[in-house]
């Protein structure tokens, strides 16, 4: 059901519609994170030894220009790697993906230097897959959701996506939804041929030979009230196994 | 005032000023992306950690990084 509401113009974030709402939104795993971290480990275990050798780094330096100098540049080098370490820290808040009951947005921004949108219409997905491949991902539960255009051959990838599967199942739900709507308010009815993949899935009991529907045994009820059949002589029942496109 | 005194004070306001600049983009993110009631633990950092977190830890090192400084300076 649409809702049409004009306020929610950037209510959560810039270039949100009037009339969209956002669903879900996520930020990579933190594995992303991890080498940062055990770099900044071993730089805060440099930095204390350094402060619990202040006295003697002082004798050192007094008098010698050579190494006040050299002391000068380590002290710079650390200063930057701490901002910028801090800096990239933040940015890992601001990398999000938008789930929206309209679109799905890939938002990288940084606090300096990006600030970019990627959004594809939940109307024009044909295909989402969850790509979950080695023991880090099973182990820590992250993995990359690939979406498929059905206009074009382009492929959008959400990579490291914590907890991908519920993500995968969140997306697949408003893209239905959203394509949903869309042919209901065009009244255009969903054919096999309009859509080909996601028919086979839902209606993958049928088959259609000579355009009467043949029902194999592992149609269920839900898809027969849907196709208006009822089990009388008229349908064809084909066991398992058997060629569906043999006339029995 | 030695030469070394003297970079290392602008080192310290260099770095004084890129943390506050840091913190006036991070306030005007905030104003232009509220997200805050679709924060879950799914997107916390380990399930708790917001980035308000970080922008505290943030600036508490980078005054102490300014006290140890100006203290090194000053007994030196």
């Amino acid at each position: 059901m649409d809702n049409v509401n004009e306020g929610n113009k950037n209510k959560n974030f810039k270039g949100q519609h009037g009339d969209e709402n956002l669903m879900v939104f996520f930020r990579k795993h933190w594995v992303v994170l991890a080498k940062d971290f055990l770099y900044f480990g071993v730089f805060v275990i440099i930095v204390a030894i350094a402060i619990l050798q202040f006295k003697n780094i002082q004798n050192v330096l007094r008098g010698n220009g050579e190494m006040e100098l050299l002391f000068f540049m380590g002290f710079l080098a650390a200063t930057v790697y701490f901002h910028r370490f801090f800096v990239n820290f933040l940015d890992y808040f601001l990398k999000i993906g938008i789930i929206t009951d309209k679109r799905v947005i890939d938002h990288k921004k940084s606090l300096f230097l990006m600030d970019n949108m990627d959004s594809i219409d939940l109307s024009n997905i044909q295909n989402i897959e969850l790509i979950k491949e080695g023991i880090l991902p099973a182990i820590l539960k992250y993995g990359d959701i690939r979406v498929f255009m059905s206009a074009s051959s382009t492929v959008k990838t959400f990579y490291k996506v914590p907890l991908a599967k519920y993500y995968y199942r969140r997306l697949n739900e408003e893209k239905e939804i959203r394509q949903r709507s869309f042919s209901s308010n065009e009244n255009i009815k969903v054919e096999s041929q309009d859509v080909p993949y996601e028919q086979i899935d839902r209606v993958k009991a049928f088959n259609v030979i000579n355009k009467e529907p043949i029902l194999t045994k592992q149609a269920d009820r839900h898809q027969r009230e849907k196709a208006g059949l009822k089990l009388t002589s008229d349908l064809k029942i084909i066991p398992e196994g058997e060629d569906s496109l043999k006339q029995s | 005032m030695p030469i070394f005194t003297v970079l290392t004070i602008l080192v310290i306001i260099g770095s004084l000023t890129f943390c506050l600049m840091t913190l006036n983009r991070l306030f005007t993110y905030n104003k232009k992306y509220n997200l805050k009631a679709f924060e879950s633990g799914q997107t916390k950092l380990f399930g708790v950690i917001e980035k308000e977190h970080i922008v505290i830890i943030y600036v508490l090192l980078t005054l102490m990084h300014l006290i140890f400084t100006v203290w090194f300076i000053w007994t030196m």
